[in-house]
């Protein structure tokens, strides 16, 4: 008993020595958001607590396939262990605090931080999803387009989401951001950008339909351009809009990633 | 007394004359004859109030639904109802279905029968839709997909998930709890065997409905059927409705008749305390498949009126609610996974003690566990609906309740774990994938936890993410457990033993074109390739093909369970009636059991896992002296 507890535990110790180099690499796509970095931070976390959970049952599970492993039918039966005992009291308990952790971090927390309105709304961008195409609009700017999403870097942004047959959903996945368009009402997505980047360097960088919505619900998608402002202007000069960005103060509008 | 069941058993099935095969084809055109006539004469019932209400006679989708509510009766009351039920209400002698291998293509009322019937069903919609997969698989070789159009793309991806599902849904449960159960509690039947009968005599119909959308364009939702765009879309929709909803009400039947079992059937002296886990399992999802079924029949009659009657329960430009399907949709959706996995968690805890000759670890706690994860199961759905726009007052709530599921889940890890430590591994082939399935789902469970947790869902939510996760939960976690299943009590079954090499060839080619396939498929998710989607961006196209290469061995993994399962029913050599000498009583009888299951009546005195205990009781003997008898 003594020696398979050792043992074990040095395997445990090894396989989470494993899961955190795994660990070390980085999966999810270049992050162009404020939101989309909570979001890291939660994958993360998530990430450290979930490698010596694994790495345990992995241990337990292993050590027990290779040591206790008999050649043919056993002759005899094994140590008449029945739980009767503290240990499924102390795994109880064990599973109960992790659980609580995670509800609370990166659980209840992230909630906070990723449906966080914005103080001030530098940039509307009213977004119509459309069976299989967007239809962009800026109305301060007064641009319409259906070729691109381009956005200015460090700015607050709000979509305005509405669908006009089925529902879609709006993903940026490099703003690591998701919410759905649905018929009959106008969702919401605010969060600020971070930094600047085009499909062309990154396919993460684009406005993808995440929900099933027939037939080209693949290809309906919209590259996006993260740009800076001067930038920004040019191009909404060129498309023969406003240029020029008209902050907002939060009034009592909802915001974050809901609807009405 | 082994002698005295084998005589027994050779006496059997004496109610009911010897009919060939000609009896049960016989029986089957006319229940598809009856189910003609009834259709018409739906179609015609309905053309004639709509004509009086001044409309035109035939409405293609209403003409459709009322014509199949008569075809559904005909169908069954042709196919045997009437000679059980019909002949006695008009106080005729009843005709009992045959007794030689007739039976299995009959409306035959013995719970052993019905489990080989849902099994051989499922098998073969498993293989099925697994050629799907394949398609799939192969579609997605290349970004611009390799074979398909969209359209078709969409059709095929959604054929795959919804015969699934079913697979999913009545795999496990309906063939191994048919089967096993009245065995393990001592019975000789379901308590309601002709309601049995009528459970799995609605299957075919639903089969028929889904090929039948195919010719029609099938339906392009996926299984989960969302509105606007199931109630907008072409007929196959409604054929995938209405499937739905029949087999819901064979679900619904079928955990009533377990839970009567369960409780009114047991053996003299099977206490609660006595009750094999497998068997507990099965009460536990036998409960969800009674109360939650309803709901999605529920969702899906909404989404044929909305499509057939002009109502608008989710149509918003006349004042209804997509979202309002989300919820009643995933108010069962959600705990019908666990409807897959509990009957699993049942299967690899009952083979993980009996072949680590060890009493199954924390029994009382495994228990209260499958209820824990019963009554949690039903306030969780709106983790499915994060990104939906629901209320946002319910997020917290519904991540709390989420997260709590794994409590009770790392219970059934700790029976595991605390039952093969320090065992006697004896690792044939059943014992091979109930390992396999704890550390798949393991994988499932830790990967759920991602999006259980809103702020990562909120990217994961609809990518491919999603699609490793539950193939992690279903196939790692549930299939996993079927197959072991099948290995464990196929001597049972059939009499004979599988080839044990080619077992394990098929479990190591399964667990490691498995896992190769669904760990590589996290990453496209998490890079931004969403799901359900015939073209992905061209930078995701290497992890896809090495993907698609470990399906297709994940594929051929099933090649050599086929060849086992057929050749072995022939070659294998002759089973005993307990070749893993387990404690549990469908092994106390011969193998395969006689009609009657245990020709004398057996008495519990012992707990089903007592191994290595001293001085513990056998779990059970038969009631009196068999020599008696004999
Ligand atoms: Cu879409
Ligand atoms: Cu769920």
């Amino acid at each position: 008993m003594k020696r398979d507890l050792g043992i074990v535990s040095v395997l445990w110790l090894v396989l989470i020595g494993v899961g955190l180099v795994l660990a070390g690499f980085d999966v999810l796509p270049e992050t162009h958001s404020d939101k989309g970095a909570d979001v890291r931070h939660a994958w993360e976390t998530l990430v450290l607590m979930a490698v010596p959970v694994m790495a345990f049952v992995i241990a337990v599970l292993t050590y027990s396939f290779l040591a206790y492993r008999r050649r043919g039918e056993p002759a005899e039966d094994g140590p008449p262990h029945t739980g009767r005992n503290w240990v499924p009291k102390v795994w109880f308990v064990l599973t109960g605090a992790l659980s609580a952790v995670v509800i609370v971090y990166p659980g209840l927390v992230g909630i906070d931080a990723v449906m966080k309105k914005n103080d001030t709304t530098d940039i509307v961008v009213k977004l119509q999803a459309t069976k299989w195409r967007w239809i962009v609009q800026y109305p301060d700017q007064n641009v319409t387009t259906l070729k691109e999403l381009v956005l200015p870097v460090d700015k607050h942004v709000r979509f305005e989401i509405q669908a006009s047959d089925v529902l879609h959903s709006v993903w940026v996945p490099a703003f690591l951001l998701k919410v759905d368009a649905v018929p009959g009402k106008t969702t919401y997505l605010e969060f600020k950008t971070t930094k600047t980047g085009s499909f062309e360097d990154n396919e993460a960088m684009r406005l993808q339909c995440a929900e099933l919505c027939g037939r080209d619900h693949a290809t309906m998608q919209l590259p996006v351009r993260v740009v800076a402002a001067t930038e920004f202007d040019q191009w909404v000069a060129d498309l023969g809009g406003e240029p020029g960005l008209k902050p907002s103060v939060a009034k009592s509008k909802p915001g974050g990633h809901s609807g009405h | 007394m082994t002698d005295a069941v084998a005589h027994a058993h050779g006496a059997a099935g004496g109610d009911g004359p010897a009919y060939t095969g000609w009896y049960a084809a016989g029986r089957m055109a006319r229940g598809v004859a009856w189910a003609a006539v009834g259709f018409a004469l739906g179609v015609a019932l309905l053309a004639v109030v709509r004509n009086i209400t001044g409309h035109d006679g035939w409405s293609k989708e209403a003409s459709i639904c009322a014509g199949y509510l008569l075809a559904l009766p005909g169908w069954l009351f042709g196919m045997g109802m009437w000679d059980g039920w019909g002949r006695e209400w008009f106080g005729h002698k009843v005709k009992h279905a045959p007794s030689d291998w007739g039976r299995y293509f009959s409306f035959c009322h013995d719970h052993k029968v019905i489990g080989i019937q849902y099994l051989a069903t499922f098998v073969f919609l498993f293989l099925f839709a697994g050629l799907f997969a394949m398609v799939i698989r192969w579609q997605l070789l290349s970004p611009n997909g390799a074979i398909l159009t969209n359209a078709q793309y969409n059709s095929v991806m959604s054929m795959h998930g919804t015969v699934m599902i079913a697979v999913a849904v009545a795999g496990v449960a309906g063939s191994f709890g048919n089967y096993i159960l009245p065995l393990q509690l001592g019975a000789d039947d379901m308590a309601f065997p002709r309601l049995n009968a009528m459970s799995f005599w609605l299957i075919p119909p639903v089969a028929v409905l889904l090929l039948a959308a195919l010719p029609m364009g099938g339906w392009d939702t996926g299984w989960t059927a969302y509105p606007p765009l199931s109630t907008t879309n072409g007929t196959g929709q409604l054929m995938f409705n209405l499937a739905i909803i029949t087999f819901g009400l064979s679900s619904i039947l079928s955990g009533l008749n377990f839970i009567c079992t369960f409780i009114f059937m047991r053996a003299e002296g099977m206490t609660w305390s006595r009750i094999p886990v497998f068997s507990w399992s099965l009460f536990a999802m036998a409960w969800i498949a009674l109360l939650f079924t309803q709901l999605f029949a529920v969702s899906l009659i909404m989404v044929t009126l909305d499509r057939v009657a002009g109502t608008s329960w989710f149509n918003a430009t006349h004042g209804g609610q997509p979202l309002l399907y989300q919820h009643v949709f995933w108010f069962y959706s959600h705990p019908a996974v666990y409807i897959f996995v509990l009957p699993a968690f049942g299967i690899i805890l009952e083979i993980l003690s009996h072949l680590s000759r060890k009493p199954l670890f924390a029994y009382k706690w495994v228990v209260g566990a499958f209820f824990g994860i019963l009554g949690l199961s039903g306030i969780v759905w709106a983790h499915h609906m994060f990104t939906s726009t629901m209320d946002a007052r319910l997020l917290k709530p519904f991540l709390i309740t989420t997260e709590l599921i794994s409590i009770p889940t790392g219970l059934i890890f700790l029976a595991a774990l605390g039952t093969i430590w320090q065992g006697k591994l004896w690792l044939r082939v059943p014992m091979l994938f109930a390992l396999g399935e704890v550390f798949n789902f393991l994988i499932g469970g830790v990967t759920g936890i991602f999006l259980a947790d809103l702020p990562t869902d909120i990217h994961l939510q609809d990518t491919y993410f999603v699609v490793a996760h539950f193939h992690y939960t279903i196939v790692g976690g549930e299939i996993f457990a079927l197959f072991a299943g099948i290995y464990f009590w196929y001597p049972k079954i059939t009499g004979r033993m599988y080839n044990e090499r080619l077992g394990q060839w098929h479990f190591w080619l399964m667990f490691l074109g498995f896992n190769f396939t669904f760990i590589p498929m996290f990453w496209p998710g998490i890079q931004g390739m969403n799901r359900r989607i015939a073209e992905y961006t061209p930078d995701l196209q290497n992890i896809n093909i090495v993907v698609s290469v470990m399906a297709f061995i994940l594929g051929a993994s099933f090649l050599p369970f086929v060849w086992n399962m057929l050749a072995s029913l022939f070659r294998g050599e002759r089973a005993q009636a307990n070749p893993w000498r387990a404690r549990t009583l469908e092994w106390q009888t011969t193998s395969p059991p006689p009609v009657e299951n245990f020709p004398v009546p057996p008495l519990v005195t012992g707990g089903p896992y007592d191994y290595g205990v001293p001085g513990a009781a056998v779990h059970a003997a038969p009631a009196y002296s068999a020599a008696a008898g004999d």
